[in-house]
């Protein structure tokens, strides 16, 4: 069975496509393949997405804030039941370990819908949830899910 | 003899040409009515075209509304191998579909499987809750989609891709330029970029000249824009002067190519057309690096000759956008210029003559303005038409 030229370039292109979207989620794709969960503090804010749909815009006291520091990665300690960020450092430590730049260390948005996203407000506002994340070896973080602490 | 439909405009070009060509005593009255008489005007086939390329449009809105709505009822996995399959089927069907018809409708299917395409990138971002903030999703689906345009060799496809590519590099270069002077640059390199490719598909794909020449035309005049207003936070970096040589060595080849082709320099010819993009890339960089003493309330002489003069090189960029896509009957650059001139001129001369006069005299002097712009443009116009018959 033979392809044509223009066949074969169609393929190629889908398959760069394809590669271009797995690109541009690729840390969080990398930390929910290989990563190992942890629980973090958080706090609510609540934006809509143009693309993408309702989320709740996620802050994170125990983590550093975002900027364009010299010193990104920032270490994870215990904290009780929970984890925070130790102080950013320069040099990559050993794991775990986040990555955070410019936007924050990749975990601020969690999409859901309008009206799951305004009761996870609430409970968030009132202290009730931690939010599970997932993170590999090389910093990358991704968040998983939000639940009662 | 069968007569042959063809698109209203394109039969009022025919008319415009043959009236022309028996004015300068080519063919005579006879010949004239004859070729006229083998083409009649077809408003079917335009609306049909409309109907198509806007269904296509609308379904991709409605495909990426979708996405945004997150239904619960359907988990995320579902929803990422949904819009795949959607994806896949699309772009599989535009292919059979263009196998066995010609024309708007695989085009239109084109254009769907490029909204379907983004689709799949954003569907994956909701998924894994990868944050907002950043162009790099908007970026993926541009490339993915000039990609497929060229794969294809769509003109539909590209005319989105393009919209798409130009949306992610304004967005990139205004998130990472320390000053609006910087985004300025980046748009009037992007500019001399696109300009060049144009020239070169001319050789190649011409159909894909029409849509890149457009938007280099659009990036020159929004770059323009911005580097008219003074900026004191200039500082040059290394992304830009990097991108400014690659984009004056493309420029450097088109023209070559452009000039090898013809072996003539012509006023709307592909070496002018390289010529001025050049020349507007240097008028606007020494723009934004020049930032004179003085407020834009109450401005130095050195502060009123930049602003002057960064009012005339607009106008005049303008002008010569307008008289290039007369003169060579291209798609789409005369109603952006004239639209760029518009605004323009409505936001400088309401910057500047705002302050000086209120009331029916502002009017007055803005109205005057106006009329002064649209003679200068009429007149050049009509210099360039002539001298390039």
């Amino acid at each position: 069975m033979r392809f044509s030229s223009r066949a074969v370039q169609v393929a190629a292109a889908v398959l760069l496509q394809g590669a271009l979207a797995a690109w541009a989620v690729q840390p969080q794709l990398s930390a929910r393949l290989t990563g190992t969960e942890y629980r973090l503090a958080v706090e609510p804010v609540d934006p809509i997405s143009p693309f993408r749909g309702a989320y709740v815009q996620l802050d994170y006291p125990g983590l550093p804030e975002p900027s364009l520091s010299k010193e990104p990665y920032v270490p994870l300690v215990r904290d009780g039941s929970l984890w925070k960020g130790a102080t950013p450092v320069r040099d990559r430590p050993r794991p775990p370990y986040l990555i955070c730049e410019q936007y924050g260390c990749g975990l601020h948005s969690f999409f859901t819908s309008e009206e799951r996203a305004r009761a996870i407000e609430r409970d968030i506002t009132s202290h009730r949830l931690a939010a599970v994340i997932r993170v590999d070896d090389r910093g990358n973080a991704t968040l998983i899910r939000l639940e009662p602490r | 003899m069968d007569t042959v439909h063809i698109s209203p405009k394109r039969l009022a070009w025919l008319r415009g040409e043959l009236a022309a060509w028996q004015a300068d005593g080519l063919i005579d009255g006879e010949t004239a009515a004859g070729i006229a008489g083998r083409y009649t005007e077809n408003r079917r086939f335009a609306l049909e075209r409309l109907a198509l390329v806007l269904g296509a449009a609308f379904l991709g809105v409605g495909l990426l509304w979708t996405i945004a709505a997150n239904y619960e009822r359907l988990s995320p996995t579902v929803r990422f191998v949904g819009i795949v399959v959607i994806w896949l089927v699309a772009v599989a069907g535009a292919e059979l579909l263009a196998s066995r018809v010609s024309g708007v409708l695989p085009a239109a299917v084109r254009v769907f499987a490029v909204a379907a395409g983004g689709g799949v990138v954003f569907q994956a971002a909701q998924s894994l809750h990868v944050p907002e903030g950043g162009p790099e999703l908007l970026g993926a689906w541009a490339g993915g989609a000039l990609a497929y345009a060229y794969a294809t060799r769509g003109k539909a496809p590209l005319v989105v891709a393009v919209g798409l590519g130009v949306g992610w590099y304004a967005w990139w270069s205004a998130e990472n330029a320390a000053s609006h002077g910087v985004v300025a640059c980046a748009m009037l390199v992007a500019a001399v970029f696109t300009t060049a490719l144009a020239l070169l598909h001319e050789h190649w794909t011409p159909a894909f000249a029409a849509v890149w020449r457009p938007a280099g035309v659009l990036l020159a005049l929004v770059g323009l824009f911005i580097a008219a207003f003074p900026d004191e936070d200039f500082q040059m970096t290394g992304a830009l002067l990097s991108g400014g040589a690659v984009a004056v060595v493309l420029a450097v080849l088109a023209a070559w190519r452009s000039f090898s082709g013809r072996g003539e320099f012509r006023p709307g010819g592909g070496l002018a057309e390289i010529s001025v993009i050049l020349m507007i890339l240097g008028a606007g960089a020494l723009l934004a690096v020049w930032d004179p003493a003085g407020t834009t309330t109450s401005p130095t002489g050195a502060g009123l000759v930049r602003a002057v003069g960064g009012i005339i090189g607009y106008v005049l960029a303008a002008a010569w956008f307008a008289v290039l896509g007369t003169s060579r009957r291209l798609p789409g650059v005369v109603p952006l210029a004239a639209a760029a001139l518009v605004v323009f001129v409505t936001t400088q001369s309401f910057a500047i003559f705002a302050p000086l006069f209120s009331g029916a005299a502002l009017f007055l002097v803005l109205g005057a303005v106006f009329l002064g712009t649209g003679v200068l443009a009429q007149r050049g116009r009509r210099l360039i038409t002539e001298v390039s018959r």
